[in-house]
């Protein structure tokens, strides 16, 4: 038995759950008048029956598939997994600090990532950052952030 | 204004230097991230569109349809040369390709692939011309029931011609079509599934979650990969086909240009299914089949040209009816918005300068890439070279930033983030993330259109069947529902007999 599909069905299951009884407290209306909740209630109604026919699906096939699939054998995926953990900090710190030292902090931790030297990793952040800064700011006028730490 | 006159307007348009350089901005840029594996157009396109804001919108258009071409084009070269797709589009070329490149003719596959595409660009881009119009001014009878049902087609197409599961496709456009929930109702302005967070009134934009799904995925999926891709070390000599190749990939041409001119109209089908099919056909035709896989020139030829048709005829359905028929125009639908232009049959005549504007600078586009992909072929190869390790960290920093200056907020690059891990994750369960961004879109449409439809019926469904463009809407749905069920059946029957 595909153990992604079970997983997937258990995840769109509780997802469309939450907004069907989320949508009734909208309301869902008449035919003649439908409501706010009208299109999420019955979306998730559907996402409901479809997740039942996929887990039916594979349950039918479970001896014909592979069996327990295993996504996480023969990639780096610790790889992935900090590059994602540094993005996450540097939402919550680049309002914080500012465009110039998140982006710079967070640069460098990519190029490290790849395994980049230090000396390398810093220049490289540095012309990236102030590039990247440079074009934003200066050509397309986008205001980055400054930082409330500083202001 | 008739197609030709509109064609010398749009001429008019194309020519003035700024969208001129635009456009070959547009199409350079393209090239680069057809040719750089791991970022296709519609991640592309995402992150360049800050580049645009400063636009007029007719440039601004011109640049993005640039890119799409580019990308069409650029693709093929790392296919050939290192057998991994620089885009979804290219895949099929690699089989062909990359054995071409290996038997010393990586020339003439490019070269091939070059001038198909040019070929094929051309001939969709006149349909796009001739057809446009007459079908714009149709459009504008159309009312909800029509739009609801053209659209509710649009979803069975895109779940029929799914790549993978079909109904792995239909939750991934039910799970789009939630998504575009998230916000104000368009008819009574009450909060859906905000949380009470401003940032979620006006719901969540496609740009960041396209950059999410897309780019930013494809990073993730790439930084675990153990091998990176090897260039290969080919010297390329002669990059116009011999007269006997010619021969060979003419009707190879002749039919990926037909196969891609409607595959790209129909929603859901587009560019990478397009190759797929011209291949398919394409083997099945030949007389020597067993060449495919070992370096048939048609394997190149026919795959090539099938996608640069669809991409030019994709346009057809998003700027006469206002619905994007797959991903990458489902993002070039949000860049019209985000520049204050409505795609659909309004375009045309409120809009002639972007309308005809953008279909003269795809054929410029087309001259333009046709001119510059041959020399420019050994700068791309030397593109391919640059290390992961600088090219990844680059591509982040340009999704963080294209999905911040959408509305100058940190937390749209948030949102990124968290469809970027999505995407991920999606990738690993063997779900396609594309029916996901077309339900993400075509979502509100598909709402508004089906409740006014009510609202005009007083609850009855009987006016979705006494409209005739509705009602063959309709019909298609049900073949297209009842086909698969029926094959499957058959499939099962001779299964049991044997």
């Amino acid at each position: 038995m595909d153990n992604r599909n079970l997983i997937s069905c258990i995840v769109f299951l509780g997802l469309s759950a939450f907004v069907a009884v989320s949508s009734i407290g909208l309301g869902i209306g008449h035919l003649t008048n439908p409501r706010a909740g009208f299109m999420p209630f019955w979306t998730s109604l559907l996402i409901i029956v479809f997740s039942l026919i996929l887990f039916s699906q594979t349950f039918v096939n479970r001896s014909a598939q592979a069996g327990r699939v295993d996504i996480w054998s023969h990639v780096q995926w610790q790889k992935s997994l900090l590059a994602a953990a540094a993005l996450c900090v540097y939402v919550f710190i680049l309002p914080v600090i500012g465009y110039l030292p998140a982006t710079g902090i967070l640069m460098l931790a990519l190029f490290k990532l790849g395994s980049m030297k230090i000396l390398p990793a810093v220049l490289a952040s540095l012309l990236a950052v102030i590039l990247s800064y440079g074009l934003f700011s200066f050509i397309l006028n986008t205001p980055l952030p400054r930082g409330t730490l500083w202001f | 204004m008739d197609a030709l006159n509109g064609l010398f307007y749009g001429l008019s348009v194309a020519f003035e230097l700024h969208n001129l350089l635009l456009l070959l901005a547009g199409c350079l840029l393209g090239t680069l991230v057809g040719v750089l594996p791991g970022l296709g157009p519609v991640g592309a396109i995402s992150i360049l569109l800050p580049l645009t804001f400063q636009l007029p919108p007719a440039g601004a258009i011109i640049m993005l349809a640039g890119i799409y071409n580019g990308a069409m084009y650029g693709g093929s070269t790392t296919s050939i040369l290192i057998n991994v797709p620089g885009e979804a589009a290219s895949a099929v070329t690699c089989l062909d390709g990359y054995a071409m490149a290996r038997h010393g003719q990586a020339g003439q596959a490019l070269g091939i692939a070059v001038f198909g595409s040019f070929i094929a660009g051309t001939v969709g881009l006149i349909g796009l011309q001739l057809i446009g119009g007459p079908l714009s001014v149709l459009a504008l009878k159309f009312g909800p029931p029509e739009y609801f049902a053209i659209i509710l087609m649009g979803f069975t197409f895109i779940v029929y011609l799914a790549q993978g599961s079909m109904i792995k496709a239909v939750l991934m456009a039910l799970a789009g079509i939630i998504l575009s929930l998230i916000g104000l109702d368009p008819i009574t302005s009450e909060q859906r599934f905000t949380f009470g967070n401003i940032h979620l009134f006006e719901g969540i934009g496609v740009v960041p979650l396209a950059i999410g799904l897309f780019g930013l995925a494809e990073v993730f999926a790439n930084l675990e990969k153990t091998a990176p891709a090897r260039v290969l070390k080919v010297r390329i000599r002669n990059m116009f086909p011999s007269r006997s190749q010619w021969l060979q990939a003419k009707w190879a041409i002749a039919r990926g240009t037909v196969i891609g001119f409607f595959m790209g109209i129909l929603p859901g089908g587009g560019p990478v299914l397009s190759t797929f099919m011209a291949y398919g056909v394409e083997k099945r035709v030949s007389k020597h089949p067993e060449k495919f896989g070992h370096g048939a020139i048609e394997g190149v030829a026919a795959p090539e040209s099938a996608n640069n048709a669809a991409a030019s005829t994709s346009f057809i359905p998003l700027m006469t009816l206002g619905i994007p028929p797959n991903v990458v125009l489902a993002v070039l639908f949000g860049a019209f918005m985000i520049h204050g232009v409505t795609p659909g049959p309004l375009l045309m005549t409120q809009h002639p300068e972007i309308f005809w504007g953008v279909i003269a600078s795809m054929y410029l586009g087309n001259v333009i890439l046709l001119i510059l992909n041959l020399p420019l072929i050994p700068l791309w190869v030397q593109v391919l070279r640059i290390p992961d390790k600088i090219l990844y960290p680059l591509i982040v920093l340009f999704c963080l930033l294209g999905a911040y200056s959408i509305n100058n907020s940190v937390f749209d690059i948030g949102v990124m983030i968290l469809f970027g891990v999505v995407g991920y994750l999606l990738n690993k369960f063997d779900f396609e993330a594309a029916p996901m961004i077309l339900g993400f879109v075509l979502g509100p449409m598909f709402e508004v259109n089906l409740r006014r439809s009510l609202l005009m019926s007083q609850g009855s469904f009987a006016i979705f069947v006494e409209r005739p463009i509705a009602l063959v809407a309709l019909i298609i749905c049900i073949i297209l529902i009842i086909l698969p069920i029926y094959q499957t059946i058959r499939k099962k029957r001779s299964y049991v007999k044997q």
